[in-house]
């Protein structure tokens, strides 16, 4: 193997697919989407306390805003009696909606970059994404459009690596803009500058990069845009159904389960992505508790110990390495 | 002087079905060498192998038997492509690049040096006829324009070996005679040219050595003057007459 004829390779396919994707609608269809984050972004507000009191030493000045009491007694009976209701007013669409906040200022914008970067780019974006890049690699592996480079003195591995990667560079740049652009706008609205939020950057990155190798693996072996679309769609729906089925039996400890089923269902978790894992680590990097409602079999099964999220992204990693290999073989081997 | 390339009882069969029991048998059974610095010429009708034999030698598909030596060298040694150019039948470059990106690009990944390339590319351009449009995305080219853009990236690495598959598809009049010019000038040069085409005209006037192909075997291998001579009277035919036999045999 000519390893700096490789690498030259995957460079010149990363740079293609970035231009490739600079001329689609799809980088600028995204790019809107983007924007239209950010406007939102603008739009918000923030009035209220700065801090909250956290510890027991803290002087107390009242109630959280969204303490039940509050809701039980009504406000105004709570500030007749001189208790001050704790908190933040989060005004949306440039003061349209107003949202009263058991939550001091930081808190209140780290709740809205959690629902951004957990919901909206997590769960919404990836879907979208892994739609709107599946036709990348079938086009590029229809014979009329490669058989020239097949042709060329380089191995054929390095163009599919390279193009896998440069899809993987558009999402991350992509996500770059999404991630800073709204914490931009964040910050310059309510002055909270949280760089906690950036890490969503890598772990949206690589939870996209996991996924788009198996939608690699399909286009190698159909060249068809629509096979990868649905494919990989369905191989994330049957993924988080694993993950969270797997996650929910280990609490749960269903009796009915036999040991090889259970052995089965393990071997599956640990072989197969775990989209559900990713986003938990997606929600302890940002330390969401508290922010977002967790789920409850994925909460126990931390609070048990049980869930190790290095090992998780790390077999996680190993998948998409795997089906890798298994599409550059793939193509090796393929008859043009 | 070495051949170019030589063929050994080559046989490919491109299995379908999910077993892979059925099948096409391509090739079968091939023997050829094509000698060095000459415009070899490949005929036969459609589906007779041609192309095949070409995306054997290059490395596209894989013999299902037999041995192939390209330039020296077995075919599995990959090296061997930097010293070859090729031209497909029908070329889809990426629309979304300009003519000076595309070659810059398939340049690079022939190993042309950029400091060779940068100057080459000029020259390509002009000698294609597409310097003037050099910036413009290849989406907006004609059939004819790409043809003449896929014929200056297979000369991008001056190679010792041309491969021309139906290199006329879409060309106008004066891109056939700048088709018929390049040959000219790779065989002056002392490059070996093989060409696939249908247009007989073409092969009479620039080939000097044809091989036949029909129902995937070479039927006949002959130079340019021996096939054009009437094996009875000796007197000179037009390559028509001498083929129109042969692929209705083959056809019937």
């Amino acid at each position: 193997m000519n390893l700096p004829v490789a690498l030259l390779t995957i460079k010149w396919m990363i740079r293609d697919t970035f231009r490739q994707s600079l001329s689609s609608r799809l980088f600028w269809v995204l790019l809107g989407m983007s924007f239209i984050c950010i406007v939102f972004c603008l739009s918000v507000s923030v009035e209220g306390d700065d801090k909250l009191p956290m510890s027991p030493g803290d002087i107390q000045q009242g109630l959280p805003a969204n303490d039940p009491r509050v809701q039980e007694v009504g406000k105004d009976e709570i500030l007749k009696e001189g208790v001050d209701i704790l908190g933040s007013k989060l005004y949306l669409g440039f003061g349209l909606f107003q949202i009263a906040q058991g939550r001091d200022r930081v808190d209140s914008v780290r709740f809205l970059q959690i629902w951004m970067s957990g919901v909206v780019a997590d769960t919404a974006g990836i879907f979208l994404v892994l739609i709107w890049t599946a036709g990348f690699l079938p086009t590029f592996l229809d014979p009329n459009q490669i058989t020239v480079l097949l042709a060329k003195p380089v191995p054929r591995w390095s163009l599919l690596v390279g193009k896998y990667f440069g899809v993987v560079a558009f999402v991350l740049v992509q996500v770059t803009f999404f991630v800073v652009g709204t914490w931009l706008a964040l910050g310059v609205k309510t002055g909270v500058y949280d760089s906690l939020y950036l890490l969503a950057i890598p772990l949206l990155a690589i939870h996209f990069g996991i996924f788009y190798s198996f939608s690699a693996l399909l286009a190698v072996w159909t060249r068809s845009t629509v096979v990868c679309v649905f494919g990989s769609l369905l191989f994330w729906v049957i993924c988080w159904g694993l993950n969270f089925g797997r996650h929910a039996i280990e609490v749960h400890e269903l009796p009915g389960l036999s040991p090889a089923g259970k052995t089965m269902l393990e071997v599956s978790y640990w072989t197969l992505p775990k989209p559900g894992d990713m986003n938990l680590n997606l929600y302890y990097a940002l330390k969401a508790k508290g922010f977002a409602p967790g789920v409850k079999e994925f909460e126990k099964l931390k609070a048990e110990g049980k869930f190790q999220p290095e090992l998780s992204l790390l077999a996680s990693l190993m998948f998409a390495a795997v089906m890798l290999a298994i599409a550059a073989r793939e193509l090796e081997t393929t008859d043009y | 002087m070495a051949p170019v390339a030589v063929f050994e009882n080559v046989g490919k069969f491109y299995a379908t079905g999910l077993l892979g029991r059925s099948g096409v048998q391509a090739v079968k059974g091939v023997h050829l060498k094509i000698p060095a610095g000459i415009v070899f010429g490949l005929l036969g009708p459609n589906r007779a192998g041609k192309t095949t034999l070409v995306k054997l030698l290059l490395s596209l598909s894989r013999p299902s038997e037999g041995t192939i030596t390209r330039l020296g060298k077995p075919v599995r040694d990959k090296s061997t492509l930097a010293r070859i150019g090729y031209m497909h039948e029908n070329q889809h470059f990426p629309r979304y690049l300009t003519a000076t990106e595309l070659l810059n690009f398939y340049g690079s990944l022939t190993l042309v040096p950029t400091d060779t390339l940068r100057p080459r590319i000029e020259t390509l351009l002009q000698q294609v006829g597409l310097a003037d449009r050099r910036h413009e995305p290849i989406s907006q080219f004609s059939k004819g324009m790409v043809q003449r853009l896929g014929l200056a990236q297979a000369l991008l690495n001056q190679p010792e070996l041309l491969i021309l598959d139906e290199p006329t598809e879409g060309l106008d009049l004066l891109g056939r005679k700048l088709l018929r010019d390049v040959i000219a000038q790779q065989k002056a040069r002392g490059a070996t040219v093989i060409l696939v085409s249908h247009v007989l005209s073409e092969i009479e006037q620039l080939c000097d050595r044809v091989a036949v192909v029909i129902n995937g075997k070479v039927t006949r291998e002959s130079n340019m003057p021996d096939l054009l001579k009437d094996p009875k009277t000796g007197q000179p035919i037009p390559l028509e007459q001498v083929l129109q036999p042969m692929y209705e045999r083959a056809a019937s």
